[in-house]
């Protein structure tokens, strides 16, 4: 055996096999049984694919590089889950293409910030950080309110429904109508849209503002949908905890 | 064994350009750190304009300084030291190292312009579009098969150590990179990837720990493992011991990505292997550091006598430091209150500034002389100036980073008498401000070091001498 | 089948095949017969053809 490792030091063809034999197997052990192993994602209800609008506003999460900042995973600690709410589930995430856990704390998880504040608060925070809350080191985000491009949004779903996420047909089909119907109807009010995603925010977030055209959907209307619906999908109150437990 | 006497026809014009592109890279990624520091510390630097936020510059930062910087610097290195130690000269020659040269540039182009513009994977280090990932994929089979052409077509009959370094970095980082980029496009610029939730947070650690434990790690100790011998002019203290560093090491890092995922929705047994791995992967590192380091044993003096030197030993010094905290924070009760906090960031720019850039600066002081005929940089006393305005630089940084970072993270979890969290968040917030600007301030210190170099290095290209007696002295200790 | 080798061989005898590996190749380089041909590997950035062009 000893005799091949001059082999493996003179043909970089054996060297090559030596070193991918070597980086391989971690991967393979710690990755594909993520797959296999039924207990990786826990089985609570309420989870849910995102809604047209909700996915176009977590886009544009990830095209201002959000996650550079603030992470979306409550870790099971007292303070944590004083300040944020009930540690998160690896089902929670089950549909984020990609995951957006975060690595740093700049500032706040946002695991749960959906319904903490107003979408008042949210958009004059997004807006001027500084407006809202003074110490903030947050950039302000005016270009937000600018109307949102949702004319592919189906062609989004249907990328979505290849990789794994469960949207159906008719929600497929329905996409760009959802949109709409998300935004322009009266809050508080059930539209066809919250029967297919329940939970979701009805209602034009950026409506108070100055300078809102209400006929149009602002990228600020599908951020905010998106933040409003963070970690809401589950209802804790229902969930046995010893079914979540790792 | 015979030896070849006559001269190899060695590749060269790729190589300057490399390294120049290198020096290039480096000071633009070092200003672009600098100023997202500043950003944090005084958000009006953000603009309020979407193509300047945080959120944007902040990969424009890590790819100019990793892959930018580092990668041209393991281009220049690799190439030319693959050509060096097989006594051939380019596989592909100027032709195949240009295209390399010119793709992997304007890949660096378009993927800071697409950052700015918005287009984002939104992975971490892995933020380029699916076709841009596609297009650097072509760029890496092309570096691929100049490198390891070179090595089948050397004159030289073992491989040496430091092309196994760059070879295995080379193969990891084409599996890193088209395993977590599968991804489904919708548009041109806009995709999503095939994993999600804890499978993507997965692949996307395995990624992203292993370009810090393949790119940054393995890749430059191939650069140690040449430049310091050669800077020292003596063989590396134990060859034995860097074929055990070399397995060890690959073998270890691989698996060391999970405890990026501490206490997270990930199952516990791959945060439990991820740890075991991680405090693991100490004894390799500091096997490799006490081999570079020995290295100069019975020539310690070099340290004194010749600033090129200085920046590779602190650097390899820097080495075990970060490799020592590496593993400490990966115990999940250290973790448990470094992670998410600015002492990460400390931990990685000790990595990166200390290990990563100062061995890049040792060995570009050595290459840059060497590839356009001089015999030494214009001034070994710029280049000790150099060391000294980044070193200060670099812990300035790192200790405002341990201050806040621990500070943070002690602030998040303190209750008051009452039994109710003491601080708000935006409090823990206010309270890292003087660790902000201190950590401008030693990012600031490091870019202006970086110019020193950018003047050295002009003045060495153009072949002038600024203080003969200084130069021929240390080199005549050499 | 890939999957089943992993979860059954694998994984519960990690450390097993960690250590294993780890020996040979430490006694693959500390091997006294191997110490000087490889001690002379070290050589090979030293001895460069066209230094002192």
């Amino acid at each position: 055996m000893f005799k091949h490792h001059a082999k493996l030091e003179t043909n970089i063809f054996f060297l090559a096999v030596g070193i991918l034999l070597t980086i391989v197997v971690g991967g393979l052990v710690e990755v594909i049984p993520l797959f296999s192993i039924e207990s990786t994602i826990e089985k609570v209800d309420g989870v849910r694919p995102y809604t047209p609008l909700e996915l176009a506003g977590r886009n544009i999460y990830i095209r201002e590089g959000c996650y550079n900042c603030h992470s979306q995973m409550i870790r099971p600690f007292k303070d944590e889950v004083e300040r944020y709410g009930h540690y998160s589930l690896a089902a929670e995430s089950k549909y984020d293409h990609p995951f957006q856990w975060g690595s740093k704390r700049t500032g706040p998880d946002l695991a749960r910030v959906g319904g903490k504040y107003t979408n008042d608060w949210q958009v004059r925070h997004l807006i001027n950080p500084r407006d809202v809350v003074p110490g903030s080191i947050m950039p302000g985000y005016k270009h937000l309110t600018r109307s949102l491009e949702y004319s592919d949004i189906a062609s989004h779903l249907k990328v979505n429904r290849i990789v794994g996420v469960p949207y159906t047909d008719a929600q497929i089909v329905n996409a760009k109508k959802d949109v709409e119907e998300q935004v322009f109807s009266d809050a508080g009010s059930s539209p066809a849209v919250l029967a297919s995603y329940p939970k979701a925010m009805i209602g034009k977030a950026s409506i108070n503002l100055s300078t809102a055209n209400p006929k149009v959907v602002t990228e600020m209307d599908a951020l905010v949908a998106y933040l409003q619906v963070l970690g809401t999908m589950v209802d804790f109150k229902t969930v046995d905890d010893t079914k979540i437990r790792r | 064994m015979s030896i070849n006497t006559e001269a190899t026809p060695y590749c060269e014009d790729v190589i300057k350009k490399f390294a120049i592109a290198a020096v290039f890279w480096g000071v633009v990624g070092f200003l672009a750190g600098d100023f997202i520091a500043l950003q944090l510390a005084f958000p009006v630097l953000n603009l309020d304009l979407e193509w300047t936020s945080f959120g944007r510059l902040r990969p424009v930062h890590t790819s100019a300084v990793i892959f930018a910087f580092g990668g041209n610097v393991l281009f220049a290195t690799s190439l030319y030291i693959v050509q060096r130690t097989s006594r051939a000269s380019l596989f592909g020659g100027n032709g195949l190292g240009g295209f390399i040269f010119y793709g992997f540039q304007s890949f660096i182009v378009l993927a800071a312009l697409s950052y700015v513009l918005g287009f984002s994977q939104g992975q971490e280090y892995a933020e380029p579009e699916w076709i841009l990932d596609l297009y650097l994929t072509v760029i890496w089979v092309a570096y691929l098969i100049a490198f390891a052409g070179t090595i089948m077509k050397r004159k030289e009959p073992h491989i040496y150590v430091a092309n196994w370094f760059f070879f295995a970095m080379i193969l990891t980082i084409a599996m890193l990179h088209l395993g977590n980029n599968i991804a489904i496009p919708v548009s041109l610029t806009k995709s999503y990837n095939v994993f999600g939730g804890v499978q993507n947070a997965m692949t996307q650690w395995w990624y992203g720990h292993n370009a810090v434990g393949f790119f940054l790690t393995a890749g430059f100790l191939g650069i140690m493992y040449y430049f310091v011998p050669k800077r020292a002019n003596r063989p590396v203290y134990s060859y034995r011991l860097s074929i055990v560093h070399f397995w060890a090491l690959i073998f270890l890092y691989i698996w060391a990505g999970p405890h990026h995922l501490h206490y997270t929705a990930l199952p516990d047994w791959a945060q439990t292997l991820g740890m075991t791995f991680s405090v693991m992967l100490w004894m390799p590192s500091w096997g490799g550091m006490i081999n570079g380091l020995m290295t100069l044993s019975g020539a310690w003096d070099k340290l004194r006598t010749d600033p090129v030197m200085r920046f590779l030993v602190s650097s390899v010094a820097f080495y075990g430091m970060s490799t020592f905290e590496g593993p400490m924070m990966s115990i999940k009760a250290v973790n448990s209150l470094s992670h998410y906090t600015d002492w990460g960031i400390g931990h990685v720019h000790s990595g990166a500034l200390g290990w990563v850039a100062f061995v890049s600066f040792g060995a570009l002081y050595d290459l840059i002389p060497k590839l356009w005929g001089r015999k030494e940089v214009y001034s070994l006393k710029l280049v000790g100036v150099h060391f000294w305005v980044a070193t200060i630089g670099i812990v300035l940084y790192i200790t405002a980073m341990w201050i806040s970072g621990i500070m943070q993270g002690l602030m998040w979890r303190a209750y008051d008498s009452l039994g109710f969290l003491q601080y708000s968040f935006i409090e823990t917030v206010e309270a890292m401000h003087p660790y902000y600007v201190i950590r401008a301030t030693g990012g600031f210190l490091f870019v202006l070091g970086a110019l020193v170099m950018v003047y050295n290095v002009y003045k060495t290209i153009k072949g002038d001498v600024a203080d003969e007696a200084y130069a021929s002295a240390a080199s005549g200790a050499r | 089948m890939l999957v089943a080798f992993v979860d059954n061989v694998l994984r519960p005898f990690w450390v097993l095949w960690v250590i294993m590996i780890f020996i040979g190749i430490v006694f693959y380089s500390y091997r006294p017969k191997n110490k000087q041909r490889l001690e002379e590997y070290g050589n090979i950035p030293l001895k460069d053809d066209n230094e002192e062009r």
